[in-house]
């Protein structure tokens, strides 16, 4: 399903050449249809630059990636939407927040295609938004008409995921996407994201911070440091995986500096 | 009296145009737009020059609606492609403009440049109409069809996907991006439309003074951006329908305000010394109204219980 081939990513940021951050340092990886792999790391392990150079926001200096056996390392971001549904960290990155949450959806629902001249809403398309919406169990059904702008950060999140699932995507990335959410927030939103992979069978990358949402959701753990891949397990070793596994992992990767925040 | 509401009719339909166009770039795009006062005479000195030159007056008008696309473009390119801060393209093109625009007005006299061109004796749209024994009800009623319509043709058109992208990229970029939008053809596209219609206002207010000349278009951004400001805060912007419609007219009530001013006798070397007052009050308004509210709350009821 997804490829990575030899992706480095160098920054830059500065233009001294003391000042090199490498994110990426040849990562190679293979995702195959109906994963769901939970991605952790340190601060600055290159979670995000992996999760962008999927998506198209920047290039990566290095490497291909390959979706579905297609080289997409040359479509620029909007060109990759139609196989890509996102969720980002901020819940206002997600939607439009002045739209309504119909006019959302019906943006959405248009992600795979060429846009044209045609009127951008159809009334047929509301009563599968309606079903949607239900299913996630916040009331938003009866409120199509309402702005985006005026709900709260989880529902906003809600909506984010519904939009990025409303047509099946080849793959659903998710950054941190529970991040800026309260940890009871948090949890039925993983819940809720969970049902929504298996009731698709969506092939997913789940960044996450938590390590105890990394084990407990998903069917595979890729771990990041300094721009590697050091920890790679799926299926029942994943399951076996704890937390102090993990921790051990992280102590005995030298390179790494746990930040002490 | 009557007449001061017909005379900020007169000059306030044109400029809805302008204020519609300035709306789209401000307000949906987000583009604080300076190449709106080169666009704005632009239209003017595009659809008087073609007049003159025997060239239909509504056909001239939509050359110089189109003219008004291109410069937006140009707007647009110069931002998403060349990446330059959005307030220094809008710069680059008006600035650019001002010769152009001298150069079309030298153009029916065969000469190099002019900082003048006069309709003369060839019609303008405003001559085909005879509703009314007054040309000048005649030139408002068609001032206000042609509005009306434009007015019928932005809402349509960001209803379509194509509209809707515009609007998202404004709002939230990443975003659009990540709803398979192509961001930079939207904005170069939004900037284009925005521009068309100003020149399309420019081209009216023209016809309408039957001259154009290289001043038209001093102030045009801060006269559209006061006449969006006034047409939300009295009208609303509760839809879409409802936004577009207060924007134009808000431009009617910006000139009925200063319409008034003139009749009670303000000299017309004041003018622009009102404008900059009544923008200054405009935008100050909302705070004013909180600091209202909250003298309001001190000095009232004690015993409030909710």
């Amino acid at each position: 399903m997804l490829q990575i081939k030899h992706v480095s990513k160098t920054f830059n940021l500065t233009g001294n050449k003391e000042d090199l951050r490498v994110a990426l340092d040849d990562v190679s990886l293979k995702i195959e249809k109906g994963e769901f792999v939970t991605v952790i790391g340190g601060n600055g392990s290159g979670k995000s630059t992996l999760m962008n150079i999927i998506s198209g926001v920047f290039p990566p200096d290095q490497g291909k990636v390959l979706i579905d056996g297609k080289d997409v390392s040359n479509l620029l971001e909007y060109q990759r939407a139609k196989y890509l549904g996102r969720v980002f960290q901020d819940p206002s990155m997600g939607t439009a927040p002045m739209m309504s949450i119909l006019e959302n959806l019906e943006i959405a629902y248009r992600r795979d295609k060429k846009k044209t001249l045609k009127w951008g809403f159809s009334k047929d398309h509301e009563d599968l938004y309606i079903k949607k919406l239900k299913s996630l169990n916040l009331g938003l059904e009866t409120r199509l008409n309402q702005k985006v702008g005026l709900l709260s950060g989880g529902q906003r999140q809600a909506i984010t995921l519904l939009m990025a699932t409303l047509k099946k995507p080849k793959l659903l990335l998710l950054d941190e996407h529970t991040a800026a959410l309260d940890p009871k927030t948090s949890k039925i939103f993983l819940d809720l994201t969970e049902d929504i992979v298996k009731e698709n069978k969506l092939t997913t990358i789940m960044i996450t911070h938590n390590m105890k949402d990394a084990i407990k959701y998903g069917n595979r753990l890729i771990m990041l440091s300094n721009g590697k891949i050091i920890l790679d397990v799926k299926g029942p070793e994943k399951a076996k995986l704890t937390i102090e596994d993990l921790l051990h992992k992280f102590e005995n990767d030298e390179d790494i500096s746990i930040p002490l925040v | 009296m009557g007449w001061v509401f017909i005379d900020a009719l007169a000059i306030g339909l044109p400029y809805a145009l302008l204020a519609l166009g300035i709306f789209i770039s401000y307000r949906l795009l987000d583009f604080a737009d300076l190449s709106a006062e080169g666009s704005f005479t632009l239209g003017g000195t595009m659809a008087v020059a073609l007049i003159v030159l025997g060239v239909n007056p509504f056909l001239a008008t939509v050359v110089a609606t189109l003219c008004g696309f291109l410069a937006g473009a140009i707007t647009g390119i110069l931002h998403t492609k060349l990446r330059i801060p959005k307030l220094l393209s809008g710069i680059i093109t008006m600035t650019g403009l001002f010769s152009i625009n001298m150069m079309l007005m030298g153009w029916p006299k065969g000469a190099s440049y002019s900082n003048v061109v006069y309709v003369g004796d060839n019609n303008t749209i405003f001559s085909y109409l005879h509703i009314f024994a007054s040309p000048y009800l005649n030139s408002i009623i068609t001032s206000l069809i042609i509005v009306i319509v434009v007015l019928f043709i932005i809402y349509w058109f960001f209803g379509t996907e194509i509209g809707m992208s515009i609007r998202t990229t404004g709002m939230n970029q990443n975003m659009a991006r990540a709803q398979g939008i192509n961001t930079t053809v939207m904005i170069i596209l939004g900037l284009a439309i925005s521009n068309a219609l100003i020149a399309m206002g420019g081209a009216m207010f023209a016809q309408n003074e039957l001259n154009a000349d290289n001043s038209m278009g001093i102030g045009a951004l801060v006269i559209g951006l006061s006449s969006i400001i006034i047409g939300e805060s009295i009208f609303g912007k509760r839809t879409f329908k409802n936004w577009i419609i207060s924007v134009a007219l808000g431009s009617i009530m910006y000139y009925l305000i200063v319409a008034i001013a003139i009749q009670l006798g303000l000299p017309h070397y004041l003018k622009k010394l009102l404008y900059a007052v009544l923008i200054t009050i405009v935008l100050a308004g909302p705070l004013v109204k909180r600091f209202i509210q909250k003298t309001k709350k001190k000095g009232g009821k004690v015993n409030v219980t909710d």
